[in-house]
């Protein structure tokens, strides 16, 4: 079958600011895919092998970072200004860790109850609304028939 | 649907790597040299999307890019770049569509909705 002839789509950072990715960039970007990953699983979407374990290195990446512990206050910094102080970092960096070994062990299929799985939804709405993250679930909407 | 990405950074590689096969459920090939990859996608043909980095070690994106569609003209190639020089390039010789670097899950996730989710939607109108 001959492939259509269209116009190039273009993807990504606005041309003023592309350049290439730093440590930071990816620390930010591994969260956005941990969150969307638990709020697939929240929204009951369809976890195939692969996906399970996409989910589980992407916890595992962001656990090392956190080890490392340099991207992450680096990219807290940059959206730290309307934050008080280290209390909050602390709580936002404990918060993540917990919400990538909770991404760990919903992919490993461990019991999830009820109590466990409000953990996860309060442990998403507070990484989302300290970090400003909106329209995750719209951005993940496909996934749904993925 | 098989896609192949080629990025040097293997932090950006993982991380492109891991968001893809969240999306799409399958696993995903990586090459962090445009010859080696060039070599595996000359060989077996057995592709639907590369993704490549423009700036790589052996052969550079779009040098792939030209020798691999003269081979397989219809699958569907993606350049990425953090070199705004780079994005005419990529049109001029045809590309389907291009990433400027910093890349997010969201720009991934539109090229798994533009170009895996609706090609597999046509394979299998009964979803």
């Amino acid at each position: 079958m001959m492939k259509e002839e269209t116009t190039m789509l273009r993807l990504g950072t606005d041309q003023p600011d592309t350049r290439t990715m730093q440590s930071n960039d990816i620390f930010l970007a591994r969260l956005k895919l941990l969150i969307i990953s638990a709020k697939a699983y929240l929204g009951n979407y369809p976890l195939g092998k692969i996906r399970r374990e996409a989910v589980i290195k992407n916890a595992k990446a962001i656990l090392m970072i956190l080890a490392q512990d340099i991207s992450f206050e680096a990219s807290l910094r940059r959206i730290n200004e309307s934050l008080d102080g280290m209390d909050i970092d602390y709580l936002l960096n404990e918060r993540v860790k917990l919400l990538a070994f909770m991404a760990q062990a919903f992919a490993e299929d461990f019991p999830i109850g009820y109590h466990r799985r409000r953990v996860i939804e309060n442990n998403v709405d507070y990484i989302c609304d300290v970090m400003k993250i909106k329209d995750i679930e719209a951005d993940a909407d496909f996934l749904k028939v993925a | 649907m098989k896609i192949v990405v080629v990025e040097p950074d293997p932090l950006v590689k993982d991380f492109i790597v891991d968001v893809l096969e969240f999306s799409v459920n399958r696993e995903v090939k990586s090459f962090d040299n445009g010859l080696k990859a060039l070599r595996h996608l000359n060989q077996k043909g057995e592709f639907d999307v590369v993704i490549s980095e423009a700036e790589l070690p052996g052969l550079n994106g779009l040098e792939l890019f030209k020798q691999i569609k003269k081979e397989w003209p219809d699958k569907i190639y993606i350049l990425m770049s953090g070199n705004a020089e780079n994005e005419k390039k990529a049109a001029d010789i045809g590309l389907d569509a291009y990433l400027a670097k910093p890349v997010g899950v969201k720009d991934l996730f539109a090229i798994v909705e533009n170009f895996v989710a609706k090609s597999k939607k046509k394979a299998s109108p009964e979803g």
